[in-house]
């Protein structure tokens, strides 16, 4: 199983949406899609992005 | 009498250096009742801190996934409604409440916290108490001294054994 590149992020209330997960930018394209992606409500994309945490480099397990 | 042999504990299993590190995950109860599923999992991760600066020799805990106060169910005893933002000091009657807030936060925390540790196996239940279970204090400042990018515990540990490793707890819902 080979490994790839993430970023583990949790948005404000991301809990509620499935949160914290890995980001991976070749996969999930923009940051705004992925939260997008994972059902984040539209309103609060813009809050997310300045106040999301973001906890650090990871690999993150290809299950393809 | 009869004699019980302890098996000696794989430190280095539990604990290896740079991005090769494991992660172990449990189920875990909400211990709050978020929701009505009640079902979470924690993940933890033990990882050295490396620095070219000088770093203190300490051990970091750092947590992630919880829910805030105003999430909680409104009948929940910690249920809190998030405080209008203001410019702390222009408000004294606001900055009172967000202390209030934020030390909900840390209740909330806690009582996660004590949760994973309780559905922890016993190797890892004594890394973190080597580590400094038992001495644990909020530090907004945690992993970096000049700003609150990354609030976490300090981890005081008894003996310094096991020190300037970051712990990383991620809380996830079902």
């Amino acid at each position: 199983m080979s490994k790839r590149k993430g970023i583990l992020i949790d948005p404000p209330s991301g809990w509620q949406h499935g949160f914290p997960d890995y980001y991976i930018a070749e996969e999930h394209g923009t940051m705004e899609n992925f939260l997008r992606l994972k059902k984040y409500p539209e309103k609060d994309i813009e809050f997310a992005m300045q106040y999301m945490r973001v906890i650090g480099e990871e690999t993150a397990e290809n299950k393809s | 009498m009869m004699n019980e042999t302890i098996e000696p504990i794989d430190w280095n299993g539990l604990y290896s250096s740079g991005k090769d590190s494991k992660d172990f995950t449990f189920d875990m109860f909400d211990p709050l009742y978020v929701d009505d599923k009640q079902s979470w999992t924690a993940t933890v991760n033990f990882r050295a801190r490396y620095s070219e600066r000088y770093t203190a020799k300490k051990n970091i805990l750092f947590r992630c996934g919880m829910p805030a106060p105003d999430e909680l169910k409104p009948d929940h005893r910690w249920y809190m409604a998030k405080p209008e933002h203001s410019v702390k000091g222009a408000d004294i009657v606001n900055d009172k409440l967000w202390r209030k807030f934020n030390r909900t936060e840390l209740k909330i925390d806690e009582a996660f916290l004590h949760a994973f540790f309780n559905v922890a196996s016993f190797e890892i239940q004594s890394f973190l108490i080597e580590a400094g279970w038992y001495n644990m204090k909020f530090s907004m400042r945690a992993g970096c001294s000049m700003c609150p990018c990354s609030p976490g515990y300090n981890l005081k540990s008894a003996n310094g054994f096991i020190r300037n490793t970051a712990i990383d707890v991620v809380f996830k819902k079902k």
